[in-house]
């Protein structure tokens, strides 16, 4: 009994060492996708491009769809838009874009300029394509903070009754798109779009 | 040129430390005295090297080589000199390479001092130490070589020394902090020495001793150092956040405690042989564990150096080999040495045993509270945090029991004490204690808040029980002039260094208790007023440092009652290159209490957001550690060290 | 009696009351016991002053009477910033590098702080606050974490490595009760090997006879052996060279 007492700390290390090897492949700062089968919060936000028009979570009902928070200021936004819109093109993905609005800095005299903005994204998806059936203006970050958003680009996959079901946090490649998104959408969308 | 010839140097360590490894230890199996003489001089041409390649990135990173690649990433030709100096341990590779030269020179160092030693033993510990070596000299040249070019394109500018980092405690932190990881190399050297050669008489507890206090003393000040250094730096005040990284080197430093204590024991009772060798084995294994949770990614920090998985692969594979292989030739030898001295419950042996429960306790604490999220989350559980909430309070647990031991402990005889004798002095310190407590609370003008009144009470029963400790010590010599040159140093460094100790829980309770903050929008003639202090805005202006511009804010600081305490003067930098922005607090420092402000964001109509701390006692925090530092320097200078026959030496009481 | 008085009284430093052993003692410490606390009265007049502290105030903080500046954030009462004060250190940016939402400047955190600021103004407990963000952001984002079957172990692995530390002592004592001691206690000279003799323990499985060395000494007669075979090397090189320095 004694003799196997002596053997435990190198037991303890030698299991240790098993969760440190798988420890290193994998993120550290991964957090859970706490929203999956969450229904989306309550909103009530303008229209980008149209500010008379708002969305609340009922108007996007009815179809499943791709939701992805985005700002201009986000280089690796930018950089996924051309994807994105080859698959709103090719295979008839619903997308919507979530405008993530960072805070104006009063040293620089920045004041939010909506027209500016406006003419920024039209500038923007112009030039790396328009995967966005629309996008609703998130000013405030309150429907960011309530879907558990900590920075751009995240992606919701959203069913038809506006539950959740998927979070990926960072950008959308082709091979993020088909090892962990394209089954859920295909599973909630009903079948590929005409 | 000059980085090459630090490349080869470097060959060349790597070279000597193959040797050192191997040859020692062949000759202390085949009795072949040449072998085992070839140690020193190998350890010391081993260090001779690597103290080159270090001296040939300094240069480097002196005279602005952007034609290195880890120049260019670490510095800036905008960089004060001695900041530039500095950045050569700035980054992974460079501090790698800090560590490599630190380890070879602890490695000469043991090859030096050693002349009492005998041969064999000497032999075997310098090949252990070879050993080690090897793999961290082999994993800096091959996995992350500081020397690497950039050639043929190179860089005009640097890419700047990390803002947070252009500062003084970078320039003494990492340097004490590493020579007190490493210095646990040695004490595993002896341990692992000992293991081989099958002998853990008193003899070899009393060679490893210095060897120990010395690292222990280094770590104690480096995590001080670093604690200082975060709060003077970060810019809200706080001194310990549980990081990863802090928590990595903590660990080490309580398992390293329960050491020093245990190699008392063994030295002078002949028992607990198996504690001081798992504890040495034990401590340079964590320090072992803390390199590679800060270089591999596998945990978030700030202190996190780039991650990146084929390190973190390599440093793993060789805490496998040293730490697995030591703790199996531990598993093997050591069931079947038992220790013949005996001992009554209530006895000194037992005191340290406590203490030894006690450390490893917390270490537990620590290493579960740093490493469950990974477990967890591996197990496919999902994704936590464990931060302060959970080790304050475990500590808080902890600290009461341990405390309550660390006073009675210096009192208790070796093999067996009787209870009367000292149930008067211990009634005496308990109400001294009661008394300091109560009475600075009462001057506190609060009763209720619990955490300081323990912290005072539990400080003040280690510290009056210490002072009375030695006093009552002293007079056994006759008087107590005579007392005083007769006790020996290792005595007065354990009664300096508990006092520590009691400092710095004293510190730690009161500030966690007291501490005051405000957060205000002020304008230029604004004032506000925070515990009995008041701060008024004189002058807020731009900046204009070598690499950063910004705003400075100057206060003035009087009491309530008018007298003036002092002018303050806080900045907020923009370091260009980095565009990074830092804030340099102002701290005024007293031992009763820090007044801390710290410069924020303007804001319109031309204010400023300032944030103001009254922080009390906080740097009894610091002189605690200095405090435990001094006792193990004074215990290292204990005359018993520098005697070259063990004869002469008899057993304490 | 008088021993329990005495030392309560302050003696000259140094004095001692005859009969009562340690009394020197006594009085020294009681002076500097005493002195300690005058330090401490003196030493901090904030300390002293100080209006409020973490336990006891629950009235507004009033500053003085001239140019009060804005507190950027007020609050209904003291209690209420002390909850904002809490909650921000003890919730996580889920953006940042190990950093609570005080600390932080990432966007995500100064949200999160605006947000819990309006919670807390609202009138939510700690654990509403917590729980609010928590659903948000997981449990990651709490430095505390969820008390669960699988969590359980933080608190539990540390009290039993305590428990089973102090029954292994407990097991210790009780087979050292048992039989005498064979070998000369170990005085800690420096010249006795460690393993000393074997106590007659049941599971012991070498062969042993009173007086028997166990494996750890008969590796130590190797080293003896080693040793002296290095002496005698060194002997033979002495003659060696002695003879070579004769032929010059």
């Amino acid at each position: 009994m004694r003799k196997v007492l002596f053997y435990v700390p190198l037991v303890l290390f030698l299991g240790l060492s098993l969760f440190l090897l798988s420890g290193l492949f994998s993120d550290p700062r991964e957090r859970d996708a706490v929203m999956v089968g969450k229904p989306l919060p309550a909103f009530s936000l303008p229209d980008l491009m149209n500010p008379a028009q708002t969305w609340t979570p009922d108007a996007l009902k009815g179809q499943a769809f791709l939701l992805n928070v985005w700002g201009v200021w986000c280089p690796t936004c930018n950089a996924e838009l051309g994807y994105m819109t080859q698959l709103r093109n090719e295979q008839g993905v619903r997308i919507i874009g979530l405008y993530y609005v960072l805070p104006e800095d009063p040293m620089f005299g920045q004041v939010f300029n909506l027209p500016v903005l406006q003419a920024e994204v039209a500038t923007k998806l112009q030039q790396f394509g328009d995967p966005y059936q629309f996008n609703i203006l998130d000013q405030q970050r309150r429907l960011s903070l309530d879907l558990g958003v900590s920075g751009a680009p995240e992606h919701f996959i959203v069913d038809a009754e506006g539950i959740v079901r998927a979070h990926h946090i960072g950008d959308i490649n082709p091979q993020v798109w088909r090892t962990k998104l394209a089954a859920v959408y295909q599973q909630f969308a009903g079948g590929p779009q005409p | 040129m000059i980085p090459e010839l630090g490349q080869l140097a470097l060959t060349f360590a790597l070279a000597f430390s193959i040797i050192l490894g191997i040859v020692p230890l062949l000759g202390s199996f085949t009795a072949n005295e040449r072998a085992l003489l070839v140690a020193k001089p190998l350890a010391s041409a081993m260090f001779v090297f690597t103290l080159i390649a270090f001296c040939a990135l300094s240069w480097a990173f002196y005279h602005d080589d952007f034609t290195v690649l880890n120049v260019a990433n670490n510095s800036s030709s905008l960089l004060p000199w001695y900041f530039k100096l500095t950045a050569v341990w700035g980054s992974h590779e460079g501090s790698m390479l800090m560590w490599v030269m630190i380890l070879a020179l602890w490695t000469a160092a043991v090859g030096f001092y050693s002349k009492g030693l005998p041969l064999l033993m000497q032999g075997r510990i310098l090949g252990v130490m070879g050993l080690i070596n090897i793999g961290f000299i082999a994993f800096s040249l091959f996995m992350s070589n500081p020397f690497e070019r950039t050639l043929p394109f190179f860089p005009v500018e640097g890419s700047d020394l990390n803002p947070l980092l252009q500062d003084y405690g970078m320039i003494i932190h990492p340097p004490l902090l590493y020579m007190g990881y490493v210095g646990f190399a040695v004490s595993f050297a002896f341990a692992i020495a000992a293991l081989i050669g099958g002998k853990f008489d008193s003899t070899w507890a009393r060679w490893a001793r210095p060897w120990t206090l010395a690292a222990w003393l280094f770590l104690t000040l480096g995590i001080m150092l670093g604690s200082w250094w975060a709060y003077k730096e970060l810019g809200w005040g706080g001194w310990w956040f549980w990081d990863p990284v802090e928590n990595a080197s903590f660990m080490p430093w309580l398992v390293g405690t329960a050491l020093i204590h245990s190699l008392a024991v063994t030295e002078k009772r002949g028992t607990f042989k198996s504690w001081t060798v798992l504890l040495a084995l034990g401590a340079f294994s964590l320090s072992l564990l803390g390199a590679f949770l800060v270089r591999s990614g596998v945990l978030v920090s700030v202190h996190s150096f780039a991650a990146d998985p084929e390190r973190g692969v390599f440093l793993l594979i060789f805490l496998l080999i040293v730490i697995g292989g030591s703790l199996l030739l531990y598993a093997s030898r050591m069931h079947s040495v038992r220790s013949q001295a005996r001992y009554e419950i209530f006895s000194r042996e037992v005191m340290l045993w406590g203490n030894n429960v006690f450390l490893l306790t917390a270490t537990l604490v620590v290493l579960l509270g740093t490493l469950f999220p990974l477990v967890h989350k591996e197990l496919g559980l999902g994704s936590i945090s464990i931060g302060e909430p959970f080790f304050n309070q475990m500590f808080y647990y902890l600290n009461i029991p341990f405390a309550l031991l660390l006073g009675l402990g210096p009192w208790v005889r070796w093999k067996q004490q009787k209870a009367a004798p000292l149930l008067k002095p211990m009634a005496l310190v308990a109400v001294f204690s009661l008394v300091v407590a109560l009475g600075t609370m009462a001057a506190t003008q609060s009763i209720t808040a619990n955490l300081a009144l323990l912290g005072l009470l539990l400080g003040a029963w280690v510290g009056v029980s210490a002072l009375m400790e030695v006093y009552q010590r002293l007079q056994q010599f006759g008087s107590l002039s005579q007392g005083v040159a007769k006790l020996q140093a290792s005595h007065y460094g354990m009664t300096i260094a508990h006092i520590g100790f009691a400092v710095m829980i004293v510190g730690i309770a009161m500030t966690l208790t007291y501490s005051e903050e405000r957060d205000v929008r002020m304008e230029i003639g604004d004032r506000v007023v925070l515990a009995g202090y008041e701060f008024e805005l004189q002058d807020v202006y731009k900046l204009n440092g070598p690499n950063y511009g910004g705003e400075a804010a100057e206060l003035d600081v009087r009491r309530i009652d008018g007298t003036y305490v002092t002018h303050l003067h806080a900045e907020k930098r923009e370091y260009t290159i980095q565009r990074m922005m830092m804030t340099e607090a102002a701290i005024h420092a007293r031992l009763s209490r820090d007044l801390y402000v710290s410069l924020g964001e303007a804001l319109p109509g031309n204010a400023w957001a300032i944030r103001v701390y009254v922080k009390p006692f906080v740097r009894w925090i610091w002189l605690g550690g200095l405090l435990m530092s001094l006792g193990a320097l004074i215990a290292l200078l204990d005359k018993r060290y520098r005697r070259k026959s063990p004869n002469a030496e008899a057993a304490h009481a | 009696m008088n021993r329990f008085f005495t030392p309560f009284l302050i003696y000259c430093p140094g004095s001692a009351v005859p009969g009562v052993p340690g009394s020197r003692a006594v009085s020294l410490t009681s002076l500097y016991a005493v002195l300690f606390s005058l330090f401490m009265l003196s030493q901090s007049p904030a300390v002293l002053a100080s209006e409020t502290t973490a336990t006891t105030a629950m009235n507004v903080e009033q500053p003085a009477a001239v140019a009060a500046p804005q507190e950027l954030q007020q609050f209904d009462s003291e209690q209420q910033r002390q909850l904002y004060l809490k909650l921000t250190a003890e919730l996580r940016c889920p953006q940042c590098q190990n950093q609570n939402i005080a600390d932080s400047n990432a966007v995500v955190a100064v949200d999160m702080r605006e947000k819990t600021y309006e919670l807390v103004q609202q009138g939510l407990n700690r654990n509403d606050v917590l729980d609010y963000m928590i659903d948000r952001y997981g449990d990651f984002v709490h430095y505390q974490p969820p008390v669960n079957r699988v969590t359980i172990w933080l608190w539990l692995a540390p009290v039993l490595l305590l428990i089973g530390l102090f029954l292994l002592q407990l097991k210790r004592r009780a087979t050292q009760m048992a039989p005498p001691e064979t070998y000369p206690h170990n005085s800690g000279t420096g010249l006795t090997s460690s393993a000393a003799a074997t106590t007659s323990h049941p599971h012991d499985t070498y062969p042993h006879v009173s007086g028997t060395k166990e494996m750890g000494t008969d590796r130590d007669e190797v080293n003896k052996i080693t040793e002296s075979k290095i002496q005698l090397n060194k002997e033979l090189d002495q003659i060696i060279e002695h003879y070579r320095s004769k032929k010059s």
